[in-house]
Formats: structure tokens, sequence, C-alpha cells
């Protein structure tokens, strides 16, 4: 059973807490830098920011765009964590052939892919997330949830070359983190 | 009024105290900063102004800038044929400077910085080191070249 090696040295898995813990940190050092370069345009200090001679409002606009790729990337990250969770939990019940209904229909699912497939199986349409819908461990509308932070994540990692999904603006880290968390309590061992 | 605001606000107020600001005289030096960069203008197209190959002229707007509140200003707008550039005051409270004044032309625009010995600076470049060039008849054509059509 081609199953990839899942515990290498080299991997960096990472947690959503400590995901959304590290967007916490990022979150509070704009907060303080842009009190610092607020307070350096009253009292003409100088202070490390990329911009030339902005005004107050310059400065704003750019801390809030600072925010929103810290935000987006922490979905980004939020969601991979996700995925490999569900993903590392998916092929610890295929390899140990555990005899609950979701890692029966997963095993079932599994055998019918083809030896590349089964390192590495589709996850959201026809792939992992529809075996779980199928089997119903989960309310459909939480997956369809699920399923729009995994449209945010595909849209921020490969380019944002195309119309961006609703979901991007609409979902805080702290939306998606709840989101998978819903997700990864009710699949996971 | 409770005890901890109270004390906030005591505090809030001796750290103001420490240093205060003269907002209003902050404005009125960059307002007479910018009229003196109009007049440098004018002195350095006193020839083209008087064959009338440009004319200048002041258009008023308001500028709103936290502590110093509203005012009036004056753009700058040069007319060379059928193309402008416009002098544009942005405001007195910027990063790094006393006051600042954008050209904006046709094809782009430049930054004009007034300095902390009151002249106004040419911002040639900001990637990768931050370039600035005293304004003079030479540095005034760059920047024209630079934000008027070809």
């Amino acid at each position: 059973m081609p199953v990839p090696n899942l515990n290498d040295e080299t991997a960096e898995p990472q947690s959503l807490d400590e995901i959304l813990d590290w967007h916490s940190g990022q979150v509070g050092a704009l907060i303080e830098q842009r009190a610092v370069t607020l307070h350096a345009l009253q009292s003409g200090s100088r202070v490390n920011v990329p911009l030339a001679f902005p005004t107050e409002n310059e400065i704003e606009s750019y801390f809030q765009r600072q925010r929103r790729e810290l935000d987006r990337l922490t979905v980004l990250n939020l969601v991979a964590s996700a995925e490999a969770t569900i993903r590392v939990d998916f092929f610890h019940r295929v390899r140990n052939r555990l005899k609950d209904r979701l890692s029966v229909a997963y095993r079932d699912w599994f055998d019918t892919l083809s030896g590349r497939k089964q390192l590495r199986p589709d996850f959201d349409e026809q792939g992992i997330l529809t075996v779980i819908k199928q089997v119903g461990v989960l309310d459909n509308h939480l997956i369809g949830q699920f399923r729009e932070c995994l449209q945010a994540r595909h849209w921020i990692g490969h380019g944002r070359f195309w119309a961006k999904p609703v979901a991007v603006d609409a979902l805080a880290p702290v939306d998606v983190l709840n989101r998978a968390n819903i997700v990864i309590r009710a699949v996971t061992i | 009024m409770a005890q901890n605001l109270a004390e906030l606000l005591e505090k809030k107020s001796h750290a103001a105290n420490a240093a205060p600001i003269d907002w209003d005289a902050r404005r009125d030096t960059y307002l007479a900063a910018v009229q003196a960069l109009y007049r440098e203008i004018r002195t350095i197209l006193a020839g083209p102004l008087k064959q009338k190959t440009v004319s200048l002229e002041q258009r008023p707007k308001q500028l709103s800038e936290n502590f110093i509140g509203t005012y009036s200003v004056d753009d700058l707008i040069l007319l060379v044929g059928n193309e402008q550039v416009r002098f544009s005051p942005r405001g007195r409270n910027v990063l790094g400077a006393a006051g600042r004044v954008d050209v904006v032309g046709e094809r782009g625009e430049a930054m004009l910085i007034l300095g902390g010995g009151g002249n106004w600076e040419f911002v040639r470049s900001r990637q990768p080191i931050l370039q600035t060039e005293p304004l003079s008849e030479a540095t005034l054509g760059e920047i024209l070249q630079l934000v008027m059509r070809d």
C-alpha cells in the first residue's frame, strides 16, 4: 500500500493554534509599529517604514495593506494546516485498517485510486472531503463552510490572478480557524 | 469620574505638557514655505512667463490634517501649451519632512519635500537609496521632464 512517509524529520507541521498565535503576535507588532510611526509624524523622530515622506492617510493605508496581507497569509496557513491534519488522519485510518464507518469508506475509496493518486489523493472535489460528506459524519453545510475556506486558500496560494472569491474578504483568520476546527474535531481521531 | 480614568487622563495630560506642539505655528510655517516655493518657481520661470511660453495660476483648495484641522492652501498650476502641471500641497504632517508638495503631470508625479532648514528638495529616487536634490532651475527642469508628456 503506497502511503507517504508522514514522519519525516524535515517536516514542520503547524497546529491551528500555533498559526493563530503567530498571527496575534504579528498583529501586535503592526499595531505597535503603527503607533510609533504616527507618533514620529508628530515628533519628527526617525522611523523605519518603506514609504517616502508619507502623509497620515498614506501611513494608515500602508498599515491597512499590511494587516490585510497578514490575514491572507494566515488564512493560507490555517487551511493548509487543516488539510494536512485531515490527510494525516486519513492515512492513519487507511494504513491501520480501522473499522469505523469513516475509516472503511476511506479505505474503499483509497483502493479505487491509482498508485500515484494513493500517494496524494484529491482533497476537495471527488476527494477526501467528498468521502466525508458521503459518510455523513458532519452536516453538509459545515463541510460547505470549510470548502469556502479552501477557495480562499486556493486563490491566495496560486497567485491571485483570477476573480477574487467572496470568501477572501469575508473570512477573518478566526472564522477560518473555527470552521477548520469543526471539521477536524468531527473527522479526526 | 472613576479614579482609574481620572488618573489615566492626568498622566496623559502631563505627558503632553512635556513637549507641547504648536500646531498653528507648524501650519503657518508650512503655508509660508509653500508660498516661498511658488515665488521661487515664478523666479525660475521668469523668462518663459515674460515670453508667455508658460503661464501660472493659483487655485485654492482645502486640506485637513489631524491636530491642525482644515485650512486653505493653493495649488499652483503651470500651463504649457495644452498641457498642465499641478504643484499640489499634500500637507504639513509627513513623515521625515516638514511638509510636502506633489508635482502632478499627465505622465507622472514627483515629490518636493520641505527640509528641516526650510528649503525645498526634489525627491529624485526612493529606492534603493533615498536621494534628494535642492530645488533649482536644473531640478525643476528635471521634474517637468519627468511628469510631462514626451
